[in-house]
């Protein structure tokens, strides 16, 4: 079934030959870099963590478990204010150089001071080497997530003195001085499975198996990731067999598919509505039996079917998936006599709303559009007249960060799998502060957010968090709503087929 | 000749000057669309952002910071891809030119053909076919047709590739022109054409289909305006073969007129790339436009609109040259 690539102009391009196993993958490009200090796009995620180590990582798509990378163990020390981490001594970049104290040094603080995209991952943070095999991370405040923080991809580790050589730096001023990001568009310096062939962020990147690779040795010889705009396109290359994955499928294109492996599970975005909480933006909104009368008067099992096979109610605004998460039991429920007598109580009467959503805007296959039309329609039935207010995305974020509509329609793809993460959703925060929720009106929920930032071990963690996305739920202006299906489509003979909410698809574990 | 060239110029300038102010227009932020939410929230990243594009200067100046910048043939860096905008349009133009040339000279065959077989064949069987073959051509949803086609010859037939400009894996050939297939055949790496050329055929076919409708009825009337005239007469009474008639005495006028309709859908077949590139995953201008409008990334937007236009430009003038060849009568000023 895999093979290399033939140059013959047959319209099966592909022969098999067992010894060079390629792997060819489709996936609609998100991707601008392969040099992880600038990348923070889906595509350069599945790229990048195939060709850079972190310190720690997640095996297939479990992010409730960091697990050893170049790092074989770590120690949290002062209240989650200083980490310590152990390298493995048998690392080696794959130029066969081993990787040391100060590469993670170099490249963590180059990530930082690039101030590009990424760079916020490590916000508070300073790195430094203590002898050849052990780094400390410390900052000023408890920062409980780092270990989650640290698998994203963004933080893999580069071989210092290659890239310096082609112009990088780690310096204070890297973000204007520093030049490699070229480079490293067209060579990979990591220490991971895969070394980089060729890249180009519109046909396909190609990667080989690193021949130096410290680990057990990746299954394919090659990795073939092809730009593929159109899902409907990505089917049928799956079906016919001549890609081995598609990557862009929604729940209704993957039904019916036979003859290959169909992963559905939830995907880590969550796509959320909120009221207004600021008095200047609307008059109605911020009132609180208004927002309960919206949490009741939505149909969260339509949504669901909108939403296709695999798709989850969301209780919280933690997804599934994470540490933190609340437990299905805590759904909001559909109650059309309660959303009505809420309304009734708010005293708002029969108000008619514009809700603002990002129009063509499709994720995970659920359409804005669409989801918006749907909330039109129920919260028509309890008596709120929704104008739809569809805006470009690079428009709508304008109001949204703004914090001025009233109604909004977003969703949140998790930076790292934390729930820390999630404390911008918290009063006087970044999305918070969207909603017009401010500390000052808030202070209990502000309160359990600042415990929750700096509370430490799994099981206090898991505790504090379900009771700030509890207090949230109560009194906050966020409708959770749901995190649509993520669905992964691979032929038959690929083996531990696992699909990851931030690099996609675990390259690394593939058999 | 100088004058039409001096036009151009000024056109372009003026290019850059509308997609600058509708671009500031939009209410929207270069960095809400290029950032992620949280690294919106870190006012330092924010900062960099707006520094390393210059978005932190006034307007005006950003414009006479491009104007100057674009004297010196620099057209900025793309917000969406951090390399030089002419990088990206070298890589991304060719792809589209490469298409829309095998779908026009096709195209233009085929519809040139059938439009003259439809004339001398009027009211007969094979003129009802192929005015039907035009109908559909200029009437069916591109996007269908794409997908119809795809369907059928690769999915269920297996005679084409699937999309993209090459099968995965293979490295395109070293570029001279950027065209794959001539390159390839400069290198003298035959299965690499042979690949491209296929690649080539299912969206050449699609964005050539309207075409083929819209050259075949201009064709077929262009003909028939002529094809009664006492010349023709004239020329059939001498005894010239049918064949010599069409050739050197209808479709000589008639080809006045083709070379405008092929001028102007050599035009339409560049802004209908967008769809068919999509489809077919063909990194073309279509795409990068399309990204670049989405991203707010202006000195993209406007480094493919300066492209777009000077394309128009050279169509206008090549069509104009092929008038005055077409007909000495005509002369270029």
């Amino acid at each position: 079934m895999f093979g290399v690539v033939a140059t013959s102009a047959s319209a099966t391009a592909r022969v098999p030959d067992a010894a060079a196993r390629t792997l060819v993958i489709d996936n609609s490009f998100v991707l601008v870099t392969a040099d992880p200090g600038h990348m923070f796009e889906p595509t350069g995620e599945l790229v990048v963590n195939a060709l850079y180590d972190t310190l720690v990582t997640f095996y297939g798509g479990n992010f409730k478990k960091v697990v050893p990378d170049l790092a074989t163990s770590y120690q949290v020390l002062n209240g989650a204010r200083k980490y310590v981490f152990h390298l493995n001594p048998k690392a080696k970049f794959s130029d066969g150089t081993p990787v040391t104290s100060a590469d993670v040094v170099w490249s963590l603080n180059r990530l930082i001071n690039l101030k590009g995209n990424p760079a916020f991952l490590l916000a508070g943070e300073t790195v430094t080497a203590d002898g050849p095999e052990t780094v400390v991370m410390t900052s000023a405040q408890p920062n409980p997530g780092l270990p989650y923080i640290l698998p994203n991809p963004a933080t893999g580790i580069l071989n210092s003195k290659v890239v310096e050589a082609h112009g990088g730096t780690d310096a204070t001023n890297a973000s204007t001085k520093d030049t490699a990001e070229n480079w490293l568009d067209t060579t990979s310096a990591g220490s991971g499975p895969y070394i980089l062939k060729s890249f180009s962020t519109t046909t396909q990147v190609v990667l080989d198996a690193n021949p130096n690779y410290w680990g057990p040795p990746p299954a394919y010889s090659t990795v073939v990731l092809r730009n593929t705009a159109t899902a409907a396109v990505e089917r049928l290359d799956v079906l016919r067999g001549t890609n081995e994955i598609a990557l862009d499928l929604d729940p209704s294109q993957a039904s019916g598919m036979s003859g290959v492996q169909v992963l559905e599970g939830a995907s880590p975005n969550v796509f959320f509505m909120f009221a207004n909480d600021n008095s200047k933006i609307s008059k109605i909104t911020p009132n609180h039996d208004f927002q309960m009368a919206l949490r009741y008067g939505i149909d969260y099992a339509g949504l669901l079917q909108l939403a296709g096979a695999g798709s989850i109610q969301d209780p919280g605004i933690v997804p599934s998936a994470f540490l933190g998460a609340l437990p299905a039991s805590d759904d909001a429920k559909y109650d059309l006599a309660q959303a009505k007598s809420y309304l009734a109580k708010s005293g708002v009467g029969n108000p008619t709303l514009n809700l603002t959503y990002p129009t063509n805007l499709t994720e995970n296959g659920l359409s804005f559009d669409d989801l918006a039309a749907r909330l039109q329609q129920y919260l028509d039935q309890i008596g709120i007249t929704v104008k739809l207010q569809p805006q470009s995305i690079s428009v709508g974020l304008g109001t949204y960060r703004a914090g001025t509509e009233a109604l909004g329609l977003w969703f949140w793809g998790p930076d790292f799998p934390d729930p820390s993460d999630y404390l911008n959703f918290g009063p006087g925060a970044l999305v918070g502060l969207r909603a017009g929720w401010t500390a000052a009106e808030d202070p209990t929920v502000a309160a359990l957010a600042k415990q929750a930032a700096t509370t430490t071990g799994i099981a206090a963690r898991q505790a504090i968090f379900e009771k700030f996305q509890l207090a949230m739920n109560a009194t906050g202006p966020f409708i959770p709503l749901l995190q649509p299906a993520e669905v992964v489509v691979g032929t038959k003979g690929i083996k531990n087929l696992q699909s990851n909410g931030l690099w996609l698809v675990d390259l690394r574990n593939l058999g | 000749m100088a004058r039409r060239l001096g036009i151009g110029v000024v056109l372009v300038i003026g290019i850059t000057l509308v997609a600058f102010i509708l671009t500031h227009l939009v209410p929207g932020d270069p960095a809400a669309a290029n950032l992620s939410q949280s690294a919106l929230g870190d006012p330092a990243i924010v900062k960099a952002f707006y520094h390393e594009y210059g978005l932190d200067k006034p307007v005006p100046e950003q414009y006479l910071i491009y104007l100057w910048k674009l004297v010196h043939l620099n057209l900025g860096i793309s917000e969406q891809s951090h390399r030089p905008v002419a990088t990206d349009l070298s890589q991304y133009f060719p792809a589209t030119m490469e298409l829309a040339l095998f779908a026009i000279v096709v195209s233009t065959v085929l519809g040139v053909g059938f439009g003259v077989l439809a004339a001398v064949r009027r009211g007969r069987p094979i003129d009802g076919g192929l005015r039907v073959v035009s109908l559909l051509g200029v009437s069916m949803p591109t996007f269908w047709v794409a997908l119809f086609v795809f369907y059928l010859f690769y999915y269920r037939l297996g005679w084409l590739p699937s999309g993209g400009r090459l099968s995965p894996g293979l490295n395109p050939p070293p570029t001279i022109t950027g065209f794959y297939t001539v390159d390839s055949l400069l290198h003298g790496q035959f299965s690499l054409f042979f690949n491209a050329l296929e690649h080539l055929v299912m969206p050449g076919m699609v964005l050539g289909l309207f075409t083929v409708g819209t050259v075949l009825r201009f064709t077929r009337a262009s003909v028939l305006e002529v094809i009664n005239n006492d010349y023709v007469r004239a020329a059939r009474a001498k005894g010239l073969s049918e064949w010599t008639v069409i050739r050197r005495h209808v479709m000589r006028p008639a080809l006045l007129s083709i070379a405008t309709v092929a001028g102007l859908a050599f035009g339409n077949l560049l802004s209908g790339t967008v769809l068919v590139e999509n489809i077919f995953s063909w990194p073309g201008i279509g795409q990068y436009a399309y990204l670049s409008a989405t991203n707010l990334d202006l000195p993209a937007i406007t480094g493919v609109s300066i492209v777009v236009a000077i394309v128009y430009i050279v169509i206008n003038l090549l069509v104009d040259l092929l008038y005055s060849i077409l007909d000495p009568r005509i002369e270029l000023r």
